[in-house]
């Protein structure tokens, strides 16, 4: 059906009793980047939509140690503003200038496969998202938001209305691997935050995008780093690991067999560029 | 199906439509008001053949829905183009043949045009990267690219 | 090489249409908006292959602005086969299915509706009820016996030379003998090559808008690249009068020859009688890549003899072109394939077997570098093969074995324009390689008597070496490129007169692509006439008032038109003297244009008057019409079933690339550092103009080697993809060094001796990458795209053998 309403929420309150009030039959959209695609091309027909673009949810806080971070702040205000470089850079390898101005970061956890790239930097970072609804609000952390491809535990009165992404103790690194150097879907996307003490990975955090159903923690490879030097052989069997634990799809743009193969070569580059740090 | 009205500035100039729910600034530009410089190459957001600036940022248009620009200022490449003469941008994609087929042309020179308003120094790499969500079939990009230099020193003075 | 004073020809003029490209007011046709007009939007088939049971409008029926829907009953002529014009069938596609699909996207209902919301809303409830069939996606396979037959005479390939009451299976050429040489030959080299279906990718996508006017005549805004082409067979389905059709064109934005398929115009107009209003049709970018042809995968299966010193003396070819569903234009793309499977080289002993495979897939057709693309692919990454085989440096082996004029090929041919040495000299120079005396002492147009031993080919590296890490390496490929097509005359035709005010009007019914067609040609113009650029005003592409031209396409047009213009130029140049003499009491004979608006007397410049004074005194003293008219046509030539002997074009121009590439061993990654080539061309009207398709051609060459396919995993058809997003393109940012020099040796018979440029500029990038990544890793790919994955999966290969 053609679409018969379109509302432009003027605040968050108004945004979750609309919601609340049309039910699951309002498509939201934050930036419109997925959702319009597929409505022009007719292939998503709703009659409701509602746009966050106005809901004013498009701000960037630093508090107390971390970003508190509007769920519909375009992903290129984080290349202004003073955040995590890790996001900063997350942001810039994203699609776009264009999509850019326009892409959310909340948006960013919504997006399927192999797309979402900021939100592996956001999940290596420890980020827990605000679900609001018309009377109530929870916190749910990041990595618990997934449950499947395109699912997550968001109910259908709720709405993301803010990230907080604690600012990270340690080191880390970014880095989409893709076709081109720019404006690709990924192959894989790495994103790897480790704590280290005596020269020993304290905690670490492997989180990968574009080899599984959503963005992954790659858990066998951080329990294997722990404890551990980053040496060639550390690294060697953490690769492995991660590689072994991923669960690559095949698409367009690489095979599964390609992805999975990535996943181990691309994250011993990575820890790697730590050791070339010292 | 309600109807509505949306009131932006399109080139500096207060406009006022009538539109169907989720009618996309490109729609309204090239079928309601007749300004179809800005192109429809997929409606995908994939080409950057539909790129206008919404207050100076650069937005692929098929995915926008007009009324999320209600009040604000977009500009198009019928804007860039002043009433005689062609602006430097213009004039060094014409003098370097940086259009062959002209589709993505407008959608290049507006970005273009975002890029040395922020930056009027850019180098190479980093007109690469501000043009990476253009696509053009003809050229293999070369010739923007060295438009886009070109036009750069015109506007610092650095040639006629 | 000559470098003749000409006014025109040979500068870089600005192109006639950029200022209404920099502004954004050129009009395309989806610029166009009517008022009462309707959106056409297809039903589709979902399946490769089935049949149809029953289709169900009465749901889409209901959705508020739907309008009408067209199904075959509805279409008076429903054949689409776009060849018929010049006696290529047979029938065997549909402009809307009749009781079966044979791929996943042939239309089989159109819905006309008032706004595209409305119209892809009820295509979406049109509801089909099939019954799927096998289907079949690899050619061989295909072959087989068991195989699903997909066509009405009962097999899956077409049948060649039934005009001559002939049933051949395939385009056959035969010259020599092929197996007395194979056992004469030293070597045997042999090898399968594999090229991938590829979409043009145009920025804009194919459409048109059809316009009722009020004399009852319908007029088509279209960006086919061939008006004529695309109306006359409109007119045959719709079974309409000729003379009722009235076709618009002139910017195509992007061509690349995937706007020849008359695709959609006949159901377009279709739409506009039935309903009085005006419509339009435009493909979707979805529907740009899934349904809109494509060029074709090829499976080419090489034989080589080869002797001790590196001549070929033996070619065996099977090549299998997957048509897909559908004929289109594919039969003549294997007959000008086949001729081209010997490439620049002189072989002596040639036997190819070329077929025409239906799969149930999207139907592929003419794209860029038609039938040709594929074979230079191949055969120049035989060479390198070859060259190995035989411990002979990449260069030597083909300075031998290339053509020179007077050479018979294996078409019976006579090689006239061989300049395939001199491009691939002058690329060694560019890119810094210095070649042997012995080969430098070499041309086109004679053979040594004796060549001295070669040097023996340096040792490559150790696999340690090459295998890991980031290597490099230096590939070449050297091509020749024919001219324009034959079938049925390939003509093209136009008409000049002047105006009151002494400028010339060139009638075309031509199409620019954004090659530059239109400023190219008006130069020309100028130069034959002899009157300056800015006083010539082309009007093109429109079937009223432009005479015939058969297309933009088979890199024809500047040869064809620019042939036409000459002719006309020259009869109008004729009348404008006469008149000038008149005026000025001489003889026409004692007369010459100067090129900048004067015709002044020889020897006594300053007796002279002004073409504008010309054109008033013809016009309102005389009675004279400064006018001509020309015509090019190529004698049309059959095919010999048994040998393939055949005349199919006009020219041949050459090209050579050297590219440099770095391969990361561990992800597969190539990455192109360079792309220096030479190219010559005949003549270049406007240099800037043959430095746009270099630069363009030589991006796209590297991204047919590196990225680009329709079907990623082929010959399955999965993950085909829909969106510019996983239909993988290099960016800017993967753009080489791409340098170029362009060579003239002028053709005998191309306007001012002009060859054409357009298709070949993709050719030689494509081998000289593959061979690159051999000459780096010592492995030697036979597909592309070479992919990350092919070329990671034989280095893991290498590397085991290796023991690595």
């Amino acid at each position: 059906m053609t679409v018969q309403s379109y509302y432009l929420p003027g605040s968050l309150a108004e945004a979750t009793a609309l919601l609340a009030e049309q039910g699951p039959a309002l498509l939201v959209m934050a930036g419109g980047t997925v959702v319009m695609p597929l409505i022009n091309e007719g292939i998503s027909t709703p009659q409701k939509v509602m746009g966050l673009r106005r809901a004013g949810l498009n701000y960037v806080r630093h508090e107390d140690g971390a970003f508190i971070i509007g769920a519909t702040t375009p992903l290129a205000r984080l290349l202004e503003s003073d955040v995590i470089p890790m996001l900063r850079e997350a942001a810039r390898h994203t699609a776009t200038w264009s999509i850019r101005n326009m892409g959310t970061v909340g948006g960013n956890l919504f997006v399927p496969p192999p797309a979402g790239d900021l939100a592996v930097a956001l999940l290596a970072l420890d980020a827990e998202v605000k679900l609001v609804r018309a009377g109530g609000e929870r916190i749910v952390p990041l990595s618990a938001f997934w449950t499947g491809f395109l699912q997550t535990v968001l109910a259908a009165d709720e709405l993301v209305a803010e990230i907080r992404v604690p600012e990270p103790g340690g080191l880390t690194a970014f880095r989409k691997f893709g076709r081109k150097q720019a404006n690709t879907p990924a192959i894989v996307t790495l994103a790897v935050h480790l704590v280290m003490a005596d020269r020993r990975v304290q905690e670490a955090r492997v989180a990968l995008g574009a080899v599984g159903p959503h963005p992954l923690r790659a858990r066998q490879a951080e329990a294997a780093l722990i404890g551990q030097p980053l040496d060639t052989a550390t690294i060697a069997t953490v690769a492995e690991l991660a590689a072994a634990e991923c669960e690559p799809f095949t698409d367009a743009i690489a095979s599964d067999w390609y992805r999975r193969r990535m996943v181990k070569v691309q994250l011993s580059r990575v820890l790697m560029s730590f050791v070339a740090e010292g | 199906m309600a109807a509505t009205i949306v009131r932006f500035f399109l080139n500096g100039r207060p406009t006022e439509v009538m539109v169907r729910p989720l009618m996309t600034l490109q729609t309204v530009l090239r079928e309601v008001l007749g300004y179809t410089a800005t192109k429809a190459g997929c409606k995908q957001g994939g080409c950057g053949s539909c790129t206008v600036l919404v207050n100076g940022e650069p937005m692929v248009s098929c995915l926008l829905p007009v009324e999320d620009v209600a009040d604000q200022e977009v500009t198009t490449l019928e804007g860039l183009t002043p009433a005689e003469g062609l602006h430097p941008l213009q004039q060094a994609f014409f003098e370097n043949f940086a259009t062959q087929c002209g589709y993505c042309t407008p959608g290049m020179i507006v970005v273009a045009k975002a890029l040395l308003d922020r930056n009027p120094h850019p180098d190479r790499a980093t007109i690469i990267e501000a043009l990476s969500g253009n696509y053009c079939r003809c050229t293999g990009y070369e010739p923007i690219i060295r438009a886009v230099e070109d036009a750069a020193h015109r506007l610092n003075g650095g040639r006629p | 090489m000559i470098s003749p004073a000409y006014k025109v020809v040979g500068r870089s003029v600005p192109r006639r249409d950029g200022l209404g490209h920099v502004t954004g007011k050129t009009q395309y046709v989806d610029d166009i908006h009517l008022r009462d007009m309707l959106h056409l939007k297809m039903v589709r088939s979902p399946i490769h292959h089935g049949l149809i049971k029953a289709v169900d409008l009465s749901e889409a029926e209901k959705v508020p602005g739907f309008v009408r829907a067209l199904t075959w009953r509805d279409v008076p002529k429903n054949i689409y086969t776009i060849l018929c014009l010049i006696g290529v069938g047979p029938d065997e596609e549909f402009v809307l299915a009749q009781d079966r699909v044979l791929w996943k996207g042939e239309p089989i209902v159109a819905i006309l509706a008032e706004t595209e919301e409305a119209a892809m809303e009820a295509a979406a409830r049109v509801r089909l009820d099939l019954e799927e069939l096998p289907a079949v996606f690899d050619v061989e396979e295909a072959l087989k016996p068991g195989a699903p037959i997909l066509k009405p005479w009962g097999t899956n390939y077409f049948i060649y030379d039934y005009e001559y009451g002939q049933s051949n299976p395939c385009r056959k050429i035969r010259f020599g003998d092929v197996e007395a040489a194979f056992a004469q030959a030293d070597y045997i080299v042999e090898a399968c090559y594999q090229t991938s279906p590829i979409e043009h990718a145009p920025t804009e996508t194919t459409g048109c808008v059809v316009r009722p006017e009020p004399d009852g005549r319908f007029t088509v805004f279209t960006n086919t690249q061939a008006l004529f082409f695309t109306l006359d067979n409109s007119a045959l389905i719709l079974q309409v009068p000729f003379q009722k059709l009235h076709f618009v064109g002139g910017t195509v934005g992007g061509g690349f020859g995937g706007k020849v398929d008359v695709i959609v115009e006949p159901i377009a107009i279709l739409g506009a009688i039935k309903t009085g209003r005006p419509v339009k049709y435009r493909y979707t970018r979805e529907e740009e890549m899934r349904v809109s042809s494509t060029r074709a995968a090829w499976r080419m299966y090489f034989k080589d003899g080869v002797t001790k010193d590196g001549r070929i003396i033996a070619r065996r070819v099977v090549s299998y072109h997957d048509a897909g569903a559908y004929n289109r234009h594919s039969p003549y793309a294997v007959t000008k394939h086949a001729a081209n499977l010997t490439g620049p080289y002189s072989i002596p002993n040639v036997a190819i077997d070329a077929y025409c495979v239906y799969t149930n897939r999207q139907p592929s057709s003419a794209m860029r570098g038609f039938g040709v693309t594929p074979a230079s692919f191949a055969i120049e990454a035989q060479m390198d093969r070859i060259a190995e085989v035989v411990g002979m440096d990449p260069w030597e082996i083909r300075f031998r074995n290339a053509y020179r004029n007077g050479d018979i090929r294996p078409y019976r041919k006579r090689v006239e324009d061989a300049t395939l040495i001199e491009v691939m000299k002058a690329a060694a120079e560019l890119s810094g390689h210095r070649l042997p005396e012995h080969l430098l002492a070499m041309n086109s147009w004679e053979r040594p008597s004796a060549v001295p031993a070669p040097q023996s080919r340096p040792a490559p590296r150790p696999p340690a070496q090459r295998l890991r890490g980031k290597v490099r390496g230096v590939g070449i490929a050297a091509v020749n490129y024919p001219t324009g097509m034959n079938l049925g005359g390939d003509p093209s035709q136009a008409l000049i007169h002047a105006t009151t005010t002494g400028n010339f009007v060139i009638s075309l019914s031509s199409t620019d692509l954004g090659q530059g067609l239109k400023t190219v040609i008006a130069q020309i113009g100028a130069e034959a006439l002899g009157v300056p650029f800015e006083n010539v005003i082309i009007d093109t592409a429109d079937t009223d008032t432009g005479p015939h031209c058969m297309g933009t396409f088979a890199s024809r047009a500047t040869h064809r038109v620019g042939n036409a213009v000459i002719q006309a130029a020259q009869e109008a140049r004729k009348v404008m003297l006469e008149v000038a003499a008149e005026e000025l009491e001489c003889a026409p004979e004692d007369l010459e244009p100067d090129g900048k608006g004067f015709i002044r007397v020889k020897g006594s410049p300053e007796h002279a008057i002004s073409v504008v004074d010309v054109a008033l005194a013809a016009h309102f003293k005389y009675g004279r019409s400064i006018s001509g008219r020309g015509m090019y046509i190529k004698p049309k030539s059959t095919v010999d079933p048994d040998t393939g002997a055949m005349d199919p074009d006009s020219t041949e121009a050459h090209a050579c690339t050297v590219a440099e590439v770095e391969v990361d061993t561990e992800t597969g990654e190539v990455t192109v550092l360079s792309l220096k080539s030479a190219y010559e061309i005949g003549r270049q009207v406007n240099p800037a103009l043959v430095k746009g398709q270099i630069t363009g051609g030589s991006f796209m060459g590297m991204a047919h080697a590196l990225y680009e396919t329709t079907a990623p995993y082929y010959p399955r058809p999965d993950h085909s993809p829909g969106t510019f997003a996983d239909y993988v393109l290099p960016g800017p940012a993967e753009l080489p060094v791409i340098e170029s020099v362009v060579l003239e040796y002028p053709s005998v018979n191309g306007p001012f001796g002009v060859k054409g440029i357009g298709e070949m500029t993709a050719n030689s990038p494509i081998p000289a990458i593959i061979n690159a990544i051999a000459d780096a890793t010592g492995v030697r790919l036979t597909e592309i795209p070479a992919t990350p994955e092919k070329v990671l999966r034989a280095l893991d290969r290498a590397r085991a053998e290796a023991g690595l």
